[in-house]
């Protein structure tokens, strides 16, 4: 080689050490407990109100918290709302709030730097839930004496709302006595009004403050770091002092992060369960059995509130058809197929893991004899079907096993794909027959779901299959009076959600489990019904 | 005489380039309005109620007559107010503004990179003939399509790079990640290298290149006299093309990247049915393509005056 050559490319290896060490490295955040999870989508903003889905909401809620909760068992716990009571009838709610529970320092507090969250902050909390132009609005505002108003701007505040000393009165329409198992997702956070008034461009994109076991230190759309809340009220049993997000959308390019140990954990979804799993898990499986590439690690399964289904425009296919349809699809082939044994197999809509909730019996009901003898019956009804697919929930393939399903009792589907709001444009103006779709529940109360979901109050959304029934409706009735135990009504609500699986306004098919994939040695994992993964009982080796 | 052919093509080239503006407009304004449903109702999400999308309707003006709308969103667009977004009220111009920088950053940096390579490779050929063949190679990597790349080379940093490299670019080593510059290198790079090749090999043959051989200048000197400096133009207008080459691949790299930029941004958008968002994303894209095509088509005549004629 020529002198000059070696004298250029030394002279580019100096210039690029040179660079280097005289480049200032960022501060490092992480520190020895520090633990990075993979997630799937942008974390665009982190204002409770404005999430839109369960990804970034997964990230809020380390840092927010809401009234109160669920447990392991996924029952009702206690949150910022430290006890509550009820009058007679469970029209009147009186929430007493925790005490000595302090906001995340920020300058917006003025000189204190913080302060003590109060009964006025809940009550603040619950009219921006009912605000105008919130999407969480619907959970709240047909149920709160004068939300209502408020929302549409009738009314300067919400009437039923009261804050008295350290309790909090909410007055209620009509008698509800599941009222708290609606505000169980910490999409109902309590949030100081100081950081709300920073403006949108502030909170939520670079300023987040709650409550919560971890407080934010900076979020980028493709990354958000926190540090563990020293001030944090509750005792828990995690050693996390550092939380990071990083956002790794293509899902092989994440798995490649784990593998490479620059992410500690991720959920797996379903496209990855054969890469990573040595047997399907089935759907009483606690834990995925991976395979001996993935020894390093460790899979569990948690049952979550949601359901997927075949939905129909229940005024114009014809009852007998929609039955057919319902008693002939195999819905443990289907869930297997789809989700790679995440799924499990449901016959009705209400989730497994809700309050003693035992899911009904698919074989009972399952059955192509009974299929075709529902169709014998109506000789007059059509035998075909156009089914509505979109990009999302593998929806395609799934139609298409239904196609296959149904063609064996002579029934001809029509698959046709629109995206995912064309779907939606379509079913809101009866312009469908049948469409594929999933609900992800946020209530978490039997009977909240069912009156939620299926009851004509709620057409045209969430009821969009646009189910009516009069006796439906005179059990929904039943089921909205408190039981004297405070318990919830189980042989009723089997009655109830047999009767709407009889009726069939969907074809429900499956409700899929979340799945997560962590380096060994990481314990104290688990998810709540409402999908969230509490990281401050997470426990690093 | 050459001053004022210089300054009619320029004209000529503003001239379509505003027209090229306003068809960006107005074909932005054409596919929000022919795309089906209720955009209100797109924004909102399928649960939201009938009053409160009747409210979005009235607020995003979309109950106003159509001419009236375009006439707005032309006076928005020219004075690059894009309102807020619809799904977290953020205002959309600086989140735009600061999206593009980071593409822009990203983008410098990737051509800065070929530039680079493609000087490289041609010192390297220069000071040593018998690597010539380099130069066939050189243009192999332009059949290999970015985001193909863009996934092996992610998937290849998570698993045996260190995490500086990470593939979501978490160093702050270079002013923008490395990896997704390198990936979104790689065209430019080729183009270049082969470009500058093509000038070396004609180079070598000429007479000039020959006298001055033959008056003793070194090969260091007869790089740069006889070789870079009368490619200067030609190498400067092939680098200006290739930003908007590198741009446009970046849509793609930023997101199997998981970048926050302009590709990312105009992806969460149609996703979250954020149109104010969405139409500024499209109508600045349209204005920084058109710019640079006006750049790349203006610096011919300006560096060379012969074009104009």
């Amino acid at each position: 080689m020529k002198k000059q050559t070696v004298v250029i490319l030394l002279g580019l290896v100096v210039a690029a050490v040179v660079y280097f060490a005289l480049r200032k490295q960022p501060a490092q955040v992480v520190a020895d407990k520090s633990l990075v999870i993979g997630v799937e989508n942008d974390v665009v903003n982190l204002d409770p109100l404005k999430i839109v889905d369960n990804f970034t909401l997964r990230v809020a809620a380390q840092v927010c918290e809401g009234m109160v909760t669920l447990d392991k068992k996924n029952q009702l716990a206690p949150c910022l709302i430290e006890s509550w009571s009820a009058n007679t009838d469970s029209t009147e709610w009186r929430l007493n709030v925790r005490k000595g529970v302090k906001f995340h320092p920020n300058a917006c507090f003025g000189k204190t730097g913080s302060r003590e969250m109060t009964a006025e902050d809940v009550a603040y909390s619950l009219r921006r839930i009912v605000s105008k132009g919130s999407p969480s609005a619907f959970a709240l505002a047909g149920v709160i004496e004068g939300a209502a108003d408020y929302q549409s701007g009738k009314a300067p505040d919400v009437s039923g709302i009261h804050v008295d000393g350290l309790s909090v009165t909410v007055k209620l329409i009509k008698p509800d006595p599941s009222f708290l198992y609606r505000l169980t997702s910490p999409w109902f956070a309590v949030v100081p009004k100081e950081a709300v008034d920073l403006g949108p461009d502030v909170f939520g994109r670079t300023t987040l403050i709650g409550t919560g076991p971890f407080k934010l230190v900076s979020r980028q759309d493709n990354e958000v770091r926190m540090v563990r809340n020293p001030d944090y009220w509750k005792k828990t049993a995690g050693n996390i002092e550092n939380l990071s997000f990083r956002v790794l959308k293509n899902d092989a390019i994440r798995l490649a992060e784990l593998r490479g140990e620059k992410i500690d954990l991720m959920r797996l979804p379903d496209s990855l369960v054969n890469e990573v799993a040595a047997a399907k898990p089935t759907s009483t499986d606690t834990t995925i059995q991976l395979n001996p590439a993935f020894g390093g690690f460790t899979a569990t399964v948690h049952p979550v509130f949601n359901s997927y289904f075949l939905g129909f425009n229940y005024q114009a296919v014809p009852r007998a058809l929609r039955r057919a349809v319902s008693k002939a699809v195999r819905r443990a082939e289907i869930s297997t197929t789809i989700t790679g044994g995440l799924g499990t197999p449901s016959v009705g809509p209400l989730p497994i893991g809700l309050r003693g909730y035992a899911p009904a019996s698919i074989t009972e009901w399952e059955s192509a004899e009974a299929a075709k003898a529902e169709l014998a019956a109506a000789p007059d009804v059509s035998r075909t079907l156009e089914i509505l697919v979109h990009e999302k929930d593998s929806s395609e393939q799934v139609a298409e096993l239904i196609q296959s399903e149904l063609a064996a009792i002579g029934i001809t589907v029509k698959i046709t794909k629109l995206d995912f709001n064309g779907v939606i444009d379509k079913v809101l103006k009866n312009q469908e027959q049948c469409f594929m779709l999933s609900f992800e529940y946020v209530f978490s109360t039997p009977e909240l779901i069912l009156s939620g979901f299926f009851s004509p109050e709620a057409i045209p959304v969430p009821n969009l299959f646009g189910f009516k029934d009069e006796h439906f409706d005179s059990l929904l009735t039943e089921l909205a009076k408190p039981m004297s135990d405070g318990k919830p009504n189980l042989p009723l609500i089997r009655q109830t959600e047999d009767y709407l699986i009889g009726e069939a306004p969907a074809v429900f098919l499956y409700q899929k489990r979340s799945a997560v994939l962590a380096r060994k040695g990481i314990t104290g994992i688990w998810i709540s019904g409402n999908n969230i993964l509490p990281c401050d009982d997470i426990v690093l080796p | 005489m050459k001053a004022k052919a210089v300054r009619n093509m320029m004209l000529r080239h503003a001239a379509y380039s505003a027209s090229l503006l306003l068809g960006a407009l107005l074909l932005a304004q054409f596919l929000f309005e022919s795309v089906p449903g209720d955009p209100a109702r797109r924004a909102l999400g399928p649960y939201a109620s009938q009053e409160s999308v009747i409210r979005l309707r009235h607020e995003m003006g979309l109950d106003r007559p159509l001419v009236e709308r375009l006439a707005a969103n032309i006076r928005s667009a020219l004075r690059f107010d894009f309102g807020h977004s619809i799904i977290d009220g953020r205002a959309v111009a600086p989140e735009i503004g600061e999206k593009f920088t980071r593409t822009f950053t990203l983008g410098f940096q990737a051509v800065t990179i070929a530039v680079a390579i493609s000087l490289l490779l041609l010192a390297v050929i220069h000071f040593q003939p018998r690597a010539a063949f380099l130069l066939q190679l050189a243009g192999a990597p332009v059949i290999l399509p970015s985001f193909l790349s863009a996934v092996l080379v992610a998937i290849g940093a998570a698993l045996w790079l260190p995490a500086m490299f990470g593939s979501s670019g978490s160093s702050r080593v270079f002013p923008a990640p490395l990896l997704p510059s390198l990936v979104a290198a790689i065209y430019p790079a080729s183009v270049l290298a082969t470009s500058l090749g093509a000038r070396w090999s004609a180079l070598r043959s000429a007479p000039h290149y020959r006298s001055a051989r033959a008056f003793g200048l070194s090969r260091i000197q007869l790089l740069f006299r006889a070789l870079l400096a009368p490619s200067a133009p030609t190498v400067l207008a092939l680098i200006v093309s290739q930003l908007s080459v590198v741009v446009f691949a970046l849509l793609v790299i930023e997101i199997i990247f998981s970048l926050p930029g302009a590709g990312t941004l105009m992806l969460a958008s149609i996703q979250a049915n954020d149109y104010p968002m969405l139409q500024g994303v499209l109508i600045i894209n349209a204005f920084v393509f058109i710019t640079l095509h006006f750049l790349s088509e203006s610096l011919y005549p300006i560096l060379d005056p012969r074009v104009a004629k």
